[in-house]
């Protein structure tokens, strides 16, 4: 009787282990299949989103993106998980549906308080036209101006961005996650 | 034999019963109009004639009898420019009768608006205020001009006038430089959101500054109550301030937020004169 208690109670032991141990949900992860992930999304003046079924990556739906001629036209996720501690890369795909290279600036924030880009992390990243699949590695988030590491368990603000387009740019985003 | 200690207590609970149903029943309510004079020769040039009203935080969550009577109210004072300062919507609420409400007022020279930060607690829907629907194209549900940190030049018999907009969406446009460029031309109508951009404005500037989003506290409190309620007290709750040639008025607003109460604040339309 005793024996068969302890199995029965190893049993349950394993079984809610294995449930405890199951994944999060990433903290950030995109792939606009649904309607909703458009209000996941800070909408800002000069700059669309419209789900489009075409160049999608990851399932049916991509995330049009169109930046008007202004100051910096962007593209900003929201996200309450700011720990980015337990991962190691940023990726995302992007499609460039323009005949030439046009750049985006992407900027990373740890400290929303400070002066802008002064602490930030700032990459530049070229697209050709065509596909391109973007990795960013967490660990080489070192702030533009101070060189120090950014803190990875508070980061609070993603940005991709243009600067002063003179004309209107369009780009198909897909499958923006963290790995 | 009378226990004038039971009378006592029942004549206080009885006062704070009345007290509470007067907050919460009749006072949100009383929409007043509120005539505010300001000193300012070149707006006094230029304005002159002209009625020029102010509204803020209306909170629509529906067009009920509040927004219907403050609606009879404008339509009545006939204004030339209404202004309005913001938190349109409630708090990730419908934004559709907001919408209406703004439709349905009419000025003979124009309306603007900045945005409160209410106004972007659904940043998708935020959108609507300026575009329609899945466009860029403007919107047409209303004839309001949303101002977002840039200016408008408005020519009257009088002279020019300036109305320029702060954005109310947290971290932008209230920046020194912005505010600064926005103020350049004497006798500006500068309309923000938030108040603090009062000591952002050069004292030496010409500009009327019209702002809300205190709501007059609501109900008035001493600064110890608001600290232990977790709310900081406004430095600018309501009324005229003054400070060399800078002027800003802080209106009470009409809708509420957090509690539908309003106790020696009342909601109100303002109606400039210039002298």
């Amino acid at each position: 009787m005793k024996v068969r208690a302890l199995y029965i109670a190893v049993c349950l032991y394993a079984l809610t282990c294995a449930c405890g141990s199951a994944p999060d949900a990433p903290p950030l992860c995109f792939d606009f299949e649904s309607d909703a992930d458009l209000d996941r999304l800070r909408w800002h003046c000069k700059t669309m989103y419209t789900r489009s079924r075409e160049h999608a990556t990851q399932g049916l739906f991509s995330l049009k993106i169109d930046f008007y001629p202004s100051e910096y036209p962007r593209f900003e996720p929201l996200f309450d998980e700011q720990d980015w501690s337990k991962y190691k890369k940023l990726c995302f795909d992007v499609y460039n549906p323009q005949n030439s290279v046009v750049t985006l600036t992407l900027r990373i924030d740890d400290d929303i308080t400070r002066p802008d880009f002064y602490d930030c992390y700032i990459e530049q990243v070229r697209l050709q036209p065509g596909h391109t699949s973007v990795v960013v590695e967490l660990k080489n988030f070192i702030g533009c101006k101070t060189k120090r590491h950014l803190r990875r368990n508070a980061i609070c603000k993603v940005l991709l961005f243009m600067s002063h387009p003179r004309q209107q740019y369009t780009f198909f985003l897909d499958h923006f996650y963290l790995a | 034999m009378v226990c004038w200690k039971h009378i006592a207590c029942i004549s206080i609970c009885g006062l704070f019963l009345a007290a509470g149903l007067y907050g919460f029943l009749v006072e949100p309510y009383a929409i007043t109009i509120r005539h505010v004079s300001v000193e300012d020769p070149t707006l006094r040039r230029v304005l002159g004639g002209y009625r020029l009203v102010h509204l803020s935080d209306l909170h629509i969550s529906r067009i009920g009898m509040r927004e219907r009577r403050a609606l009879r109210m404008i339509e009545k004072l006939q204004p030339d420019i209404i202004l309005l300062t913001g938190d349109y919507v409630s708090w990730h609420g419908d934004y559709t009768p907001a919408f209406d409400f703004l439709s349905r007022l009419k000025a003979t020279i124009g309306i603007w608006a900045v945005m409160g930060d209410y106004d972007y607690s659904a940043t998708r829907k935020s959108c609507l205020f300026c575009h329609e629907q899945g466009s860029a194209a403007p919107s047409t549900r209303h004839g309001v001009r949303f101002l977002k940190n840039h200016a408008e030049r408005v020519s009257l018999p009088g002279g020019e006038l300036w109305i320029a907009g702060i954005d109310g969406e947290l971290g932008t446009g209230s920046s020194p430089e912005n505010v600064q460029l926005l103020t350049e031309h004497s006798g500006t109508l500068l309309l923000s959101h938030e108040p603090l951009v009062f000591e952002a404005v050069d004292d030496n500037s010409s500009v009327l500054i019209l702002a809300g989003d205190t709501h007059g506290g609501q109900i008035p409190l001493p600064q110890w109550a608001w600290k232990k309620l977790g709310y900081r007290q406004h430095k600018y709750m309501r009324g005229l301030y003054c400070k060399a040639r800078k002027k800003m008025y802080v209106t009470t607003g009409i809708g509420t937020s957090t509690l539908p109460v309003r106790f020696l604040r009342p909601p109100e339309i303002v109606v400039f004169h210039f002298v």
